[in-house]
């Protein structure tokens, strides 16, 4: 299903905030605790979910092709799922 | 024109030189890799580029344990439980540094056998192939000297298991095997050797491998889709630029492996085996690690001991030629999956055979394979794969014949599309059901076999109840994917409607 241009740009913009804050969150992580290992990879692999996203935006906006709702849904679901265990873990 | 106009012209200027100079000698404006056509952003045509990735993953990971692991036999174990429990992040470095080798492993096999069903070993990418495939024995050699490093007891008795095996081999080729692996310096010359194999000569090589693969990939170009034949621009389709429309494409693809492989590592990291000791290697049953444990079920084979061995290795070893020669054997001109069913039931045979071994392999560690049962499991594999396989083509070529007759008008190119995605899907489908239904059969064979060897038990009478519902699966599962292939205009469907009103067919 098509996604409107000005939903697709705020998604972007989203994605961009979130890969910020989570890297933000990445370097005032304790690299010594052991506990901060798993938050670590749960943190850095949000920030590759984002960064394939955005770039799956950019791709298709480039080619004007139509931006598809599954791997962008999939994808917030994913991140929401990681951001909720990286938090609580 | 102002002056600081002026200024900001003579500062472009100089840019412009200075970008010009370096242009000049370095020739970037240059498309330094060639246009892809638009088919190939597609996760199968990249599997190789994602072993790469993984191998850069593993380089990282890799250069950061040399900092502090010491190949000696003394301190190899010591070391390496001092970067699990001392280095910040030092366990899950380690747990990704073995969870991207065995997907560097797993992803060179699926590049190799993709590029196997849609033949792209024939001209004029016969050297490809070749150089692939040597690329997947060193990614082989990587797993292989890698597993020793640790200095655990399991790594070590199965790196004995393997090095043994090679004294079977005929005399010059075991002489050369045993100078480059073991040489006369005993465990710590052997462990030093399979570190410089590991960290300098088999990365060395592979760098310069993947360099020719990338120049003749730079020649040819991707494969086009088998269901063409001609070249995408005839086809209406177009050619993107490798930078940055494929180079982002396939950024995502490496992110996302990335993410996934970080989120195997969490959750289930690894934890060390015991050190090796001789007293604890006595105790322990030899156990390659999962990629040679097909190699060593068909060594386990009861005709295979003792002096079978040599046999033994050499059929391993003719697998392995015909694999390399394949753009030699398999010379046909079509690379239509549907025109080439031998060697596509062939291809479909060898990996079933691969993972039913595999996983028998991890069922009955240490335990010989009696010559009956062997022959049982695995013929029975082969023979179920080859059936559905050849009833398949055999399907599907009458369908086309169908087809054919009805002669529908061409279709447009996004319903070509899509009709190509479906019968992708229902490829992987239909090989994931090849799978189940040869797990099944092995398992079923293998409780019997068992059962009838040991007595009856609980456990081999659930294996047996639960092979032989995941068999019926397969089967149901397979006639409704055939049946939903006939497209209403097949024999099956017709056969079907002829069976609900009692009309046979003339």
């Amino acid at each position: 299903m098509k996604l409107t241009n000005w939903i697709v740009y705020r998604i972007f913009i989203l994605l961009l905030v979130f890969g910020v804050v989570s890297v933000v969150f990445l370097w005032a992580l304790n690299p010594t605790s052991s506990q901060s290992q798993t938050t670590f990879a749960i943190f850095l692999s949000i920030d590759l979910v984002v960064f394939a996203m955005a770039s799956y935006i950019f791709r298709v906006t480039k080619w004007n092709e139509e931006v598809r709702r599954f791997p962008l849904l999939a994808g917030c679901i994913a991140l929401l799922i990681l951001l909720y265990v990286g938090l609580t873990v | 024109m102002s002056g600081s106009e002026d200024d900001a012209s003579k500062e472009a200027g100089r840019v412009e030189r200075l970008a010009g100079w370096f242009d000049s000698r370095l020739g970037l404006s240059h498309e330094l890799l060639r246009p892809a056509p638009r088919y190939s952003i597609n996760p199968f045509y990249w599997l190789g580029a994602l072993a790469v990735v993984a191998f850069v993953i593993q380089g990282i990971s890799g250069s950061i344990m040399l900092l502090y692991y010491v190949p000696s036999p003394a301190t190899a174990y010591a070391s390496t439980l001092y970067i699990f429990q001392n280095v910040s992040y030092g366990q899950f470095l380690e747990t990704v540094h073995l969870y991207t080798a065995y997907a560097m492993i797993m992803l060179a096999f699926m590049h190799m056998m993709r590029g196997f069903f849609v033949s792209v070993h024939k001209k004029p990418r016969e050297i490809m192939w070749v150089t692939g495939m040597v690329m997947g024995f060193v990614t082989l050699g990587f797993g292989f000297t890698g597993y020793l490093l640790p200095w655990t007891v399991v790594s070590y008795s199965a790196t004995k298991v393997g090095t043994a095996m090679i004294s079977a081999l005929p005399a010059p080729i075991s002489s050369f095997i045993n100078f480059l692996l073991v040489g006369n310096g005993g465990d710590a010359g052997q462990l030093l050797r399979f570190f410089d194999l590991h960290v300098v000569v088999l990365p060395a090589v592979l760098l310069v491998l993947l360099g020719v693969k990338m120049y003749m990939l730079e020649t040819h170009g991707v494969s086009e889709p088998v269901t063409g034949g001609t070249p995408e621009p005839k086809k209406g389709g177009r050619l993107i630029p490798f930078f940055p429309d494929v180079s982002f494409y396939l950024l995502e693809l490496a992110a996302l492996f990335g993410a996934a492989m970080l989120l195997v590592s969490v959750l289930f990291p690894l934890t060390l085996p015991a050190a090796y000791s001789p007293a604890a290697a006595g105790a322990s049953v030899p156990q390659p690690d999962w990629y040679f444990l097909w190699i060593y079920q068909i060594i386990k084979i009861s005709a295979f001991e003792q002096a079978g061995l040599t046999w033994a290795l050499s059929f391993v070893a003719l697998i392995f030629v015909l694999l390399i020669l394949l753009p030699f054997i398999d010379r046909g001109e079509t690379r239509r999956v549907s025109r080439r069913p031998w060697f596509v039931t062939m291809g479909l045979v060898f990996v079933a055979e691969v993972i039913v071994l595999a996983i028998w392999g991890r069922q009955t560690p240490g335990q010989v394979i009696p010559n009956a049962q062997a022959l049982l499991v695995l013929g029975g594999t082969a023979l179920a794969v080859s059936i559905i396989s050849l009833n398949a083509f055999r399907l599907l070529a009458g369908r086309s014949s169908n087809a054919a007759r009805a002669a529908p008008p061409p279709p447009t190119l996004s319903t070509a599309n899509r009709i190509h995605s479906a019968s992708v899907w229902a490829s992987i489908i239909f090989v994931a059901v090849l799978g189940l239904s040869a797990f099944s059969i092995g398992g079923l064979i293998n409780a019997v076999v068992t059962m009838g060897t040991y007595g009856v038990s609980e456990l081999e009478l659930v294996a047996l109840a639960f092979s032989a519902a995941m068999l019926a699966l397969s089967v149901l599962g397979a006639c409704f994917l055939l049946y939903r292939l006939d497209l209403g205009r097949g024999r099956i469907k017709r056969r079907v409607k002829a069976f609900e009103v009692g009309w046979r067919e003339p």
